[in-house]
C-alpha cells in the first residue's frame, strides 16, 4: 500500500523523503501540462547526500486521528523492505516514559513478514499522551542482512495540544565580545 | 580561602562533650532548679579569610575576614597573623578587615603570601582559615596552560550500543583554545591545541578570566581549514551559518602571579542512565573525527586547502523528517538521517537521545565528510535516494556510498563502521568495511566499491582469496579523485575511478584489476566497455550494456529500462532504472534530442486519464561534458521529450542520463508498465 498526504492526516516517508535529494525526487507531473523545468533540474535543486548506510528498509507513518493527552492514539506504521521473504523486528520506544506510555496491551517488539504479493506491511501501535507538546515515538526496525543485522530508525512526532515545546539547548546560549553567539558548555577541570 | 583548621583540639572537643553530657545529666547547669532551661552548649565560630588574591606590588591589600558563630551573644575576636613569604606589617591584624603594604618585588619575580584569620569566641574556641596573596610586578604575563580534552564512549563489540562503561579520554586535536577576560568577554590570548590536546597561553596577570575551548578546527596558510561545529535548531532568527557555536568553558578565575594549569575536559553529560547534563563532549568528538579525515588528506597534500565546512549538530536533531520546507526541517532539527548537503558545504547530524544520535558514531561522521570530500575535491554524480544493504543501485549512487564508506574506514584506520542506535543508545549494527560484499558483487554494489577502495589502501591482512595482494596507500586514491575523476568524460562510477587510477598510477594497475575481478567488475575503460555482470537481473538487457552509445545522425536507438531491483516502486535510483548513453561530437554544433515512447510501450500504458497526470510516461534526460550539463529534457510532456542543447557542443565525447520519472514519482498510477522502453535520436538541430 501506499501512504497519502491527506487533511489532517500526516503522512510521512522516511524513504522518499531521503529520496528528496537529488534527480530522482522530482516533483513533476507527467501528462498535458508543462512543468516548470526547475523544478526537475539537478543543478538547482539542494544537493543532499542520500544519507548513511542503513538497513534496507523504509518507514512510513500516518497518525490517526488526533493526539490528545490521555487518550489513546493510534499510528500505522508502514514498513517496505528490499529482502522480501525476510521477516523483520519492529520496536517501539519512547524518549520520556513521563511524556507518553503503551497501553498494556500494546506489545513493544514485533516481527513482520511482507506477504509475497505486497510491497509493504503495515502495522499500527498504539501510545498515549501524557502531556502537551511536541512527543516522539521511536520506530526500529532490524533485518539480518549478508552483513548482519542492519537497523533503521525514525523518531514519529506526535503532536499533542497546541503548545509547542521549545527545542533544547545543549548548554547557555552567551555572546561573546563580537557579538557572536555561542553555546556555553561547562568544562570539568582538574 | 586556601585552608581552615579548628582550634578544637580532639582532646579539647573531648572536655567539651563530657562537660556537656554531664551538665546533662545533672538536670541543667548552675542556674538549673528542676524544669529549668539548660545552659547552651558553646560552640566554635567559624572563620573566613575571604578569596584569594593576585595584587600588583607596593599596593594596599585588603584583607577581608569575618566570622561567625552560632551562639548568639558570643563576642568574637580575630588575630591575622602571617604564615609564608617575605614579612609584611599587618595593619589592625585584631579586626576582621585588615590590610597591608604589598612588597616590591625583586626582578620582578612574583611572590606568594600566605596569612590566617584566627576567630576566638568568648569561651576560648577558635577557628582559622588561612588566604593566598600573589604579589606580581604589574604588566607583568603569566602562561595558561593545560591540556583539553573530551570524553569518547566507545561501542560495544558488534557495535551493539555505545559502551559507557569504558568511556576514553582523547586530545581535543587543533581545537582553537581561548583566554577570555571574564569581566567584559574581550578575547586575550588564543591558541590552537596541539596533537595532544595541549594549550599555552599568555595573558596579563592579575585579571579575571576563563578558559574556552571553540569548536572550530582553523589553520591558515597551506595547508588550511575551518571547519566549525554548530547548532542548526538554536537562535533560528540567525542565517544558519551564524547559528551557536558550541564552546566549551571553565569557571573564571584570576590569572594570577605565576603560571597556571587548566586542564579541561568535555564530559558525556551521562550519568550511568541516561543523558542528565550537558552533552559537551559530542561537538568536540565531531570534530575529532573531521580531524582525522582533514589528517588523511593532508598526508596525501600538504598544501591542501579546504573550503570552509559546518558540521550541525544538535540534540533536537532526530531521524524524523519534517512536514515543513527543508529549512523548516533544519530549524526544527527533524532532518531524517544524518547528511551532506554540498549547496552549504555542510554536515547535519543526528542528536536525538535514545533514538539515534551520531556524535561516537566517528564512522558514520566521516561518511557523511567523504560526501564533503568529493564535492568540494572531486565529482559526485551521484543521484541520491535511498539505498541499504543489498540493494543493487545506480552506479552513480553506488560509487558514491561506496567511496565515502571506505573513505571513512581509512581515515579512522578501522574497517568496522559503526552505527549505534536506539534506546539508552544500545542497539546497532556494523559493516565490516573489508569484508563486507554482499551478493551479488558489481558495479551496482555500493559494498563491492566500498570494499574495493579500502583494499587499494590497506596493506594488512592481505588476503589473495579477494583479491587484496597489496597496497597502493591513499595517495594515488586521492590523486584519481582530485585529477582525473574530477573531469572524467564518463559519470563517475566505480568504472571512471579504476580506469582513472590505472592512468594516475600505472603501478597500481595490477591490483586494481585483482580487486575488480573479485568483485565481479568485468568492464573496461571509463564507460565499463563489455561488462558482463547484470547483477542477475531478470532482464539483462535493461542494464547491460552500462553505456549504449548513439549516433549523432539522427538514426534511432532503442533502449529499455524497469523497476525489477525498486521494491518501494518509486525510488528511482535502482539498477535500469536508468540508462547511459554516449555519443561522440565530431562537429560542432547545437543537437538536439528525441526520446519517445516506443510502439510497444505505448501499448501497454494505462488509458490516458486527463485528470490524471500520472498515469503516461514521462522520460526525463540530461546531457554532460565533462560533468557538466549541457542539455537539459526535464519537461511533464507526456510519452516524449525533445530539447535542443544550451549551446553549441563543442568536439568531444558525451553523455546521457535517460531514465522514466514515473519510476521515481510515488502517486504513478497502479497500472503504469514495470518497463519502459524508447527510441532516441540525436542529430544536429535545425
Amino acid at each position: 500500500m501506499r501512504l497519502q498526504n491527506s487533511g489532517l492526516i500526516l503522512a510521512m516517508v522516511a524513504s522518499a523523503a531521503l529520496a528528496a535529494c537529488n534527480a530522482p525526487t522530482e516533483t513533476d507531473a507527467a501528462s498535458n501540462t508543462l512543468e516548470t523545468p526547475v523544478a526537475k533540474t539537478a543543478a538547482a535543486s539542494e544537493q543532499r547526500s542520500p544519507g548513511k548506510p542503513s538497513a534496507p528498509i523504509s518507514i512510513q507513518y500516518k497518525i490517526l486521528g488526533t493526539p490528545v493527552v490521555g487518550q489513546p492514539v493510534a499510528i500505522e506504521v508502514d514498513v517496505s523492505s528490499a529482502l522480501r521473504g525476510q521477516p523483520f523486528q519492529i520496536s517501539y520506544s519512547v524518549l520520556d516514559s513521563d511524556s507518553m506510555s503503551f497501553p498494556a496491551s500494546q506489545p513493544q517488539r514485533i516481527e513482520v513478514s511482507i506477504a509475497d504479493n505486497e510491497r509493504s506491511a503495515a502495522r499500527q501501535v498504539t501510545v498515549v499522551p501524557l502531556r502537551e507538546g511536541r512527543l516522539y515515538l521511536n520506530v526500529t526496525a532490524e533485518i539480518e542482512t549478508d552483513n548482519g543485522v542492519v537497523l533503521k530508525s525514525i523518531a514519529v512526532p506526535i503532536a499533542v495540544g497546541q503548545s509547542a515545546a521549545a527545542p533544547d539547548v545543549n548548554g547557555e546560549l552567551r555572546n561573546t565580545a563580537e557579538g557572536e553567539t555561542v553555546i556555553s558548555m561547562p568544562a570539568r577541570e582538574n | 580561602m586556601t585552608n581552615d583548621s579548628c582550634n578544637n583540639s580532639p582532646g579539647r572537643m573531648l572536655v567539651g562533650l563530657v562537660f556537656s553530657l554531664f551538665l546533662t545529666a545533672c538536670g541543667g547547669g548552675s542556674g538549673g532548679g528542676g524544669g529549668g532551661n539548660p545552659t547552651p552548649v558553646n560552640v566554635a565560630p567559624v572563620s573566613n579569610a575571604g578569596t584569594d588574591q593576585s595584587v600588583a606590588e607596593q599596593t594596599v591589600v585588603q584583607l577581608t575576614g569575618s566570622g561567625t558563630d552560632a551562639n548568639a551573644g558570643d563576642q568574637l575576636s580575630y588575630a591575622w597573623t602571617q604564615t609564608s613569604g617575605n614579612t609584611v606589617t599587618i595593619s589592625n591584624a585584631n579586626l576582621a578587615q585588615a590590610s597591608f603594604q604589598a612588597p616590591a618585588l625583586q626582578n620582578g619575580v612574583a611572590e606568594v603570601l600566605t596569612f590566617r584569620l584566627t576567630v576566638t569566641d568568648s569561651g576560648n574556641l577558635a577557628h582559622s582559615d588561612e588566604v593566598t596573596i600573589t604579589v606580581f610586578e604589574p604588566g607583568s604575563v603569566v602562561t595558561i596552560s593545560g591540556i583539553a580534552s573530551y570524553e569518547f564512549v566507545p561501542p560495544n563489540t558488534g557495535c551493539l550500543g555505545l559502551n559507557y562503561n569504558a568511556i576514553e579520554t582523547r586530545p581535543i586535536r587543533g581545537a582553537t583554545v581561548q583566554v577570555v577576560n571574564a569581566n567584559n568577554n574581550a578575547v586575550l590570548g588564543s591558541a590552537a591545541s596541539d596533537e595532544s590536546g595541549s594549550y599555552a597561553i599568555t595573558v596579563d596577570a592579575g585579571i579575571n578570566i576563563f578558559v574556552r575551548v571553540r569548536a572550530e578546527l582553523k589553520r591558515a596558510g597551506n595547508p588550511s581549514w575551518d571547519v566549525e561545529v554548530r547548532d542548526n535548531t538554536a537562535s533560528t532568527s540567525l542565517p544558519l551559518n551564524q547559528r551557536p557555536l558550541y564552546v566549551l568553558d571553565t569557571g573564571s578565575f584570576n590569572s594570577g602571579g605565576v603560571n597556571q594549569t587548566r586542564n579541561v575536559t568535555a564530559t558525556t553529560g551521562w550519568n550511568g542512565s541516561s543523558y542528565a547534563g550537558t552533552r559537551a563532549a559530542a561537538p568536540f568528538s565531531i570534530l575529532d573525527a573531521i580531524f582525522d579525515a582533514t589528517q588523511l588528506v593532508v598526508s596525501a597534500d600538504a598544501t591542501v586547502n579546504f573550503p570552509p565546512l559546518d558540521a550541525y549538530w544538535s540534540v533536537n536533531n532526530s531521524p524524523n523528517e519534517g512536514t515543513g520546507t527543508s529549512d523548516a526541517n533544519i530549524d526544527s532539527g527533524e532532518i531524517g538521517t544524518s547528511f551532506y548537503r554540498s549547496d552549504l558545504n555542510a554536515l547535519f547530524l543526528l542528536g536525538s537521545a535514545n533514538s539515534d544520535t551520531e556524535e561516537f558514531d566517528d564512522h558514520v561522521i566521516v561518511h557523511e565528510w567523504g560526501h564533503y570530500f568529493e564535492d568540494v575535491f572531486s565529482r559526485s554524480d551521484s543521484i541520491g535516494g535511498t539505498h541499504g544493504s543489498g540493494d543493487r543501485l545506480d552506479m552513480r549512487l553506488a560509487f558514491g556510498e561506496g567511496w565515502a564508506t571506505a573513505l571513512s574506514g581509512i581515515a579512522l584506520d578501522n574497517s568496522t563502521y559503526c552505527d549505534t542506535q536506539g534506546n539508552r543508545q544500545s542497539g546497532g549494527f556494523s559493516i565490516n568495511i573489508e569484508t563486507s560484499s554482499p551478493s551479488p558483487r558489481g558495479w551496482h554494489n555500493e559494498f563491492s566499491v566500498m570494499a574495493l577502495i579500502f583494499d587499494l589502501w590497506d596493506d594488512s591482512p592481505l588476503e589473495l582469496t579477494r583479491g587484496d595482494s597489496g597496497s597502493i596507500g591513499f595517495a594515488p586514491i586521492y590523486d584519481t579523485m582530485v585529477n582525473r575523476q574530477s573531469v572524467t568524460a564518463a559519470h563517475t562510477s566505480v568504472f571512471s575511478f579504476t580506469e582513472e587510477l590505472k592512468n594516475e598510477s600505472p603501478a597500481s594497475a595490477a591490483l586494481v584489476d585483482e580487486l575488480r575481478a573479485y568483485h565481479d567488475i568485468n568492464g573496461t575503460g571509463v564507460y565499463g566497455d563489455n561488462e558482463t555482470n547484470s547483477g542477475n537481473s531478470g532482464t539483462p538487457a535493461d542494464a547491460l550494456p552500462v553505456y549504449t552509445e548513439v549516433q549523432t545522425n539522427g538514426v534511432v536507438t532503442n533502449l529499455c529500462m524497469n523497476q525489477e531491483h525498486d521494491n518501494s516502486g518509486s525510488d528511482g535510483n535502482k539498477l535500469s532504472e536508468h540508462r547511459f548513453l554516449r555519443f561522440a561530437v565530431t562537429v560542432p554544433s547545437n543537437y538536439a534530442f528525441n526520446i519517445q515512447v516506443d510502439a510497444a510501450t505505448a501499448a501497454t500504458l494505462p488509458t490516458d486519464n486527463p485528470a490524471n497526470d500520472r498515469d503516461q510516461s514521462d522520460p526525463d534526460a540530461n546531457v554532460y561534458l565533462n560533468g557538466q550539463f549541457v542539455a537539459q529534457g526535464l519537461s511533464g510532456d507526456a510519452n516524449s521529450e525533445s530539447f535542443t542543447s544550451f549551446n553549441v557542443l563543442a568536439i568531444g565525447n558525451y553523455v546521457m542520463d535517460l531514465t522514466e520519472f514515473r519510476f521515481a514519482d510515488d502517486e504513478t498510477v497502479a497500472g503504469f508498465p514495470n518497463r519502459v522502453c524508447f527510441d532516441v535520436t540525436v542529430q544536429p538541430a535545425p
